[in-house]
């Protein structure tokens, strides 16, 4: 099993292997490394999938908790995450670009705002829509079982 | 959906979303927009309203090391006692 201690090497390995000569600005290097830790990320969600195919189908919980008690998530994986992304980069790709620079790349909203070169309450506008319109796009493909009782 | 309708209901989100349930029904009349809008922008609120709490709120580096390595879930709080004699170490 892959320790997070791996996927910090990982991601510095890839960093350091696929990484251009010269960063162009901040916003480069931040908006590499976003990437490349939501690719890891992916591949390895990709590489678990395909090894628990032949005991059972499983999906990887991440902690998308709407409104379920504390401690408790709805189950998505990291997987339809990506899909959901990249139908919303076709939509506004700010707004992936935020997603990925906050989620992926653990960065803060006037940090977002300085590498996207916007004013911080369009950052927090652009996280708060997109965030949204992720939500009800990966609950749309969520079992039905684990949909919120709307009664 | 199309680029433009998405940024249609993204700032009639923003405009409506701390309304009161009641009345946003009057606001999306008094808006005067398409049906298809008038259903994106009640996703998105309701959306909102529901993932408020938690989602994504966790780094993905975060929900990682919570799904790589569960076993470390168990392991105690930092200053917990666990030597021999209950001493921290």
């Amino acid at each position: 099993m892959l320790q997070p201690s791996a996927l910090v090497n990982e991601a510095f390995v890839r960093l350091m292997g696929e990484a251009p000569v010269e960063w162009a600005s901040r916003a480069h290097f931040f908006g590499f490394s976003a990437r490349l830790m939501r690719r890891i990320l992916i591949d390895f969600a990709r590489a678990q999938e395909t090894e628990k195919r032949g005991r059972r189908s499983t999906h990887l919980d991440l902690s998308v908790a709407g409104d379920v008690p504390a401690g408790e998530s709805h189950p998505v994986d990291f997987i339809d995450l990506d899909h959901a992304l990249n139908e919303l980069a076709q939509l506004d790709p700010r707004q992936a670009q935020t997603v990925e620079l906050r989620y992926f790349g653990g960065l803060e909203n006037a940090e977002i705002a300085a590498v996207l070169g916007v004013s911080e309450p369009t950052a927090v506008r652009d996280w708060r829509v997109a965030r949204a319109w992720l939500y009800h796009r990966l609950q749309s493909r969520l079992p039905q079982s684990h949909l919120p009782n709307d009664s | 959906m199309t680029p433009e309708i998405y940024r249609q209901a993204g700032e009639l989100f923003e405009r409506l979303r701390q309304l009161p349930e009641g009345e946003l029904p009057a606001a999306l009349d008094a808006a005067g927009i398409s049906n298809e809008l008038r259903v994106e922008v009640l996703r998105l609120i309701e959306a909102d309203r529901k993932a408020a709490r938690s989602f994504l709120e966790n780094r993905a580096v975060e929900d990682a090391a919570r799904l790589l390595a569960p076993e470390t879930q168990g392991l105690p709080a930092a200053g917990t006692g666990c030597g021999r004699d209950g001493r921290r170490v």
